[in-house]
């Protein structure tokens, strides 16, 4: 990386930790220090709530994946406005008048403190290992395509990120997340316009639409019913539907953000932003794939786009395998830039007959590239024992690396640190909260001054940010873990979901109804995701929500206390 | 006081639905425009 990529780099890393260690205003209270005092403006919320959401493998693997299978990605996020609005008329008001810091405080005020204790330490144990995995994704391909070293990659990302959310609290959060949500936002911009002026000449951005269309780039909507497929339109209306409110509306990481707003209507509002903003934000960083596609049509790409894979390859007995691919590989490129230039220039005519057929050629010259693509990634995982390797996360940050301008370089890289850096820091910020709220206050020391309160809430985000460090190291060796984290995340989500549905939605619900139903409904996603692992984990969420709702009323009908007119007050139903 | 002026949430869902609805759509002509 050249020095300018580097002061740019450095100037983002100083600008974010030294604007977040001096949001110090009101952190000398515990509800300044993770609420904000409940004073924070609504554009500011809803920013945070997005750049939490955004992670750094959000936005190199959708880059990925725009290039790789185009549009149909962004269907997973269709039933994100329709949770934000039930969040915004359920949760919001609930949480906001219950004066809760932690969602599952308010289970306690609802049900009892063994629901609340359950689902917060399921909580930690999933998100304390998520936050690992978080910090390890971006940092593996980094030290990849960069060539650095992993272990100062995962500390350059962790020790910053734990520096301000330590010392600020969560106003350092969501001040720091603002700001972060602009440098992803001019990072993307400016990929996408290097992109367009590096298209050749005589070939426009519709002319390259059109050639990424014909091989089905462009198709962002499949309205064909299929459990299997995870990217349909009813996947995202339904199975996402129950995903995002269970990460809205359950997750103390996103919970926090909107607890921090000065009124139910701005924690609506700051919720309502995504609402309006998140699919077209995800459509714009699909669309960077695609353009990336497309530019790699005209200059040749690499065979693959993980160089100590291929590097593997390269050095060991699969060597002229994979020397005679890479001519093949070369060829097939060439056939296909013709035929790109082909059908760009039949478009500019008018001969229907001539486009059809300049569509077929290109579409069989793509297809080539593919299987010569397929070939290589399985000569990979023969000579590396990777058996789930594939190089979709490393096809953006190659791009950028190597064909992008000086010191636009180090915007794109400061663009995925602060991805990565915004999600960790409220990650350790909401780790710390359910610590101490939820644990430390509530058994080990319910009466202490708020000194002694903000000594543990500050060495709570350390301990949770260097474990997530030493998680990180380990998970980048270990690409199983990475998945075993995030299936233990789908067996939660659906099923804690559930519990606030049996909070929220009825009076009747008991706390021993709320906890059977926890641990059914964890029960079942986990027989379902085993026994039929070809179900896409997106319905497994709704699995959740209907096992613990059957089950958890079934029990409570059956449980002799009904709650108390106390209860019911506190709870605010 | 709030930042944000307050207005009927029934108003506010049916705009998010609608925009929500139009975004679906563009995508939706843009993959039959384009494909």
């Amino acid at each position: 990386m050249h020095l300018l990529d580097w002061l740019v780099v450095g100037a983002y890393l100083v600008w974010v930790v030294s604007d977040g260690i001096r949001r110090t205003r009101g952190t000398d209270k515990v509800e300044g220090y993770f609420l904000a005092h409940r004073s924070l403006p609504w554009w500011a919320v809803g920013l945070s709530v997005m750049a939490t959401q955004l992670s750094a493998i959000t936005l190199v693997g959708t880059t990925g994946q725009g290039y790789r299978d185009g549009m149909r990605f962004v269907q997973f996020y269709f039933g994100l406005p329709i949770a934000m609005l039930i969040l915004s008329v359920t949760v919001v008001p609930f949480f906001y008048r219950a004066k809760v810091y932690t969602a599952y405080e308010y289970l306690e005020k609802r049900f009892d403190a063994k629901t609340r204790t359950l689902t917060s330490a399921l909580f930690l144990l999933s998100r304390g290992l998520q936050c690992g995995v978080i910090i390890a994704a971006p940092a593996v391909i980094l030290s990849i395509v960069l060539g650095w070293n992993l272990t100062l990659t995962v500390l350059a990302i962790g020790l910053p990120t734990v520096l301000y959310t330590m010392v600020g609290g969560v106003q350092a959060v969501t001040w720091t997340d603002v700001k972060q949500m602009a440098v992803i936002v001019a990072g993307i911009g400016a990929a996408v316009v290097m992109l367009v002026a590096g298209l050749p000449e005589n070939v426009g951005v519709t002319h390259a639409l059109h050639v990424a269309g014909t091989v089905g780039l462009m198709q962002s909507v499949d309205f064909s019913f299929n459990l299997e497929d995870t990217y349909t339109f009813w996947s995202g209306m339904i199975g996402g539907l129950f995903l995002m409110l269970s990460y809205f509306g359950c997750d103390q990481s996103q919970v926090q953000r909107y607890l921090t707003a000065k009124s139910v209507e701005a924690g609506r509002q700051s919720l309502l932003m995504s609402a309006y903003a998140k699919i077209p934000l995800q459509a714009l960083i699909l669309l960077t794939g695609v353009f990336v596609f497309v530019y790699y049509l005209f200059v040749t790409p690499p065979m693959l786009f993980n160089p100590v894979h291929e590097e593997a390859v390269r050095s060991g007995p699969l060597e002229d395998r994979y020397a005679a691919l890479e001519r093949e590989f070369e060829a097939a490129v060439a056939a296909r830039r013709e035929a790109a230039y082909a059908l760009a220039a039949t478009q500019r005519m008018n001969d229907e007959d001539a486009i059809a057929l300049a569509r077929h050629r290109f579409g069989v010259a793509e297809g080539r590239v593919r299987v010569i693509r397929r070939h290589a990634a399985e000569l990979v995982r023969e000579a590396t024992g990777d058996r789930g390797y594939n190089d979709v996360n490393y096809v953006f940050p190659t791009f950028v690396t190597t064909q992008l301008p000086v010191g636009l370089v180090g915007l794109i890289i400061a663009a995925i640190f602060a991805a990565a850096m915004s999600s960790i820091a409220a990650e350790l910020n909401s780790l710390s909260t359910a610590t101490l709220i939820d644990f430390y206050r509530r058994y080990v020391k319910p009466v202490a001054s708020e000194r002694h309160y903000l000594a543990v809430s500050w060495t709570a985000t350390a301990i949770w940010g260097l474990l997530a460090c030493v998680i990180a190291v380990f998970a980048a060796n270990l690409g199983s873990l990475i998945e075993v984290v995030n299936r233990f995340g789908s067996f939660f989500y659906g099923s804690l979901l559930g519990v606030f549905v049996l909070a929220i939605g009825t009076k009747r619900a008991t706390g021993t109804g709320a906890f059977v139903g926890l641990i059914a409904g964890m029960s079942a996603v986990a027989w379902v995701a085993f026994s039929y692992p070809q179900i896409s984990f997106l319905w497994h969420n709704v699995v959740g929500v209907v096992v613990v709702t059957v089950v958890g009323m079934a029990v409570s009908l059956v449980t002799p206390a009904r709650p108390t007119p106390e209860v019911v007050r506190r709870a605010g139903l | 006081m709030s930042d944000v002026p307050e207005r009927p949430f029934s108003h506010t869902a049916i705009r998010v639905l609608l925009v929500e609805a139009l975004v679906i759509a563009l995508l939706w002509l843009s993959g039959r425009h384009f494909g």
